[in-house]
């Protein structure tokens, strides 16, 4: 009873901890910006250097035409997975930010949310690569 | 006298003081915690398989046919090394990411928003070193490029 009344009352954010959280929004920014470079360059690389880069695949892995589509998808859903992040890692950063300067809950709100779903696809994404681990790790041994 | 703010100004201490975790707010820290825990212990564990595949591990195949005992040593070591800065430099970066996890969930149980800051304020770390990481690889990355942009000339 006395939690859920503390909890409709919410528990408010002192100086101290807005300061933090604004540090925090400051580097997921710079994280973000860097992202977003990051991803541009590949693509930019990616376009210039598209064909070489296939060509090499191609001799490394022995995979023909239909493979190399499959390759290719494999890339574009691992590219829009890591935008998402950068955009999550951002409206987060601008979100909470916006929140706290002009004391609007509902912003704040948002940029936790984005927070969130941030870390609820990293999670996905840690245990898949945990799964995939495990079982080289067995194959290794 | 001069240092006092007009009426109706509101200042930067009055708009965090207006800010809360409501009811919303909470439920997505909550979650947000349960997930960067599932994130960070994921990632311990995979240290630990890094760390059994460098030591246990077989060789590789390329490796095993080589004639000389030194060059599979030295294939060995290198590979016990990097995995030592993989375990050693993201077991730093996970074990703030945890941090953050445990005092935010404590936090929000409790209803103790110094929990919730300590909390955040080991996101920012985490954010933090994340951050210093990218630059100095970067910056590896630039003088590595100028380095064979000039040997190339």
């Amino acid at each position: 009873m006395e939690e859920n009344k503390a909890e409709l009352l919410g528990m408010h954010l002192d100086y101290q901890g807005g300061i933090t959280l604004k540090e925090t929004a400051r580097w997921s920014k710079f994280l973000a910006i860097v992202g977003f470079a990051g991803l541009g360059v590949f693509v930019l690389a990616m376009l210039a250097a598209g064909s070489l880069l296939a060509r090499y695949f191609r001799q490394l892995t022995g995979i023909e035409n239909a493979g190399m589509g499959l390759a290719l998808a494999f890339a574009l859903i691992v590219l829009a997975i890591a935008v998402i992040l950068v955009v999550l890692l951002y409206r987060f950063s601008a979100l909470t930010r916006q929140g706290i300067e002009t004391q609007d809950q509902v912003t704040f709100n948002n940029g936790l949310n984005s927070l969130r779903i941030y870390f609820m696809i990293n999670g996905v994404l840690g245990v898949l690569s945990l799964i995939s681990t495990i079982y080289s790790t067995f194959t290794a041994l | 006298m001069e240092n006092r703010t007009p009426a109706g100004t509101v200042t930067d201490a009055d708009n965090i003081f207006n800010i809360s975790f409501d009811g919303v707010g909470l439920d997505h820290l909550r979650q947000l915690s349960l997930w960067a825990k599932v994130t960070s212990i994921c990632a311990f564990i995979g240290y630990i398989c890094t760390l059994i595949t460098a030591f246990f591990g077989h060789p590789a195949a390329g490796q095993a046919d080589e004639n000389s005992a030194a060059i599979g040593v030295t294939l060995r070591a290198s590979g016990v090394l990097g995995a030592f800065l993989v375990v050693i430099i993201g077991g730093a970066i996970n074990y703030f990411l945890y941090r953050f996890a445990v005092a935010v969930g404590q936090g929000v149980q409790s209803m103790n928003a110094l929990k919730v800051n300590s909390g955040f304020d080991s996101l920012r770390l985490y954010f933090k070193i994340i951050g210093i990481l990218l630059i100095i690889g970067l910056s590896i990355l630039v003088l590595a490029l100028l380095v064979a942009l000039l040997a190339t000339r």
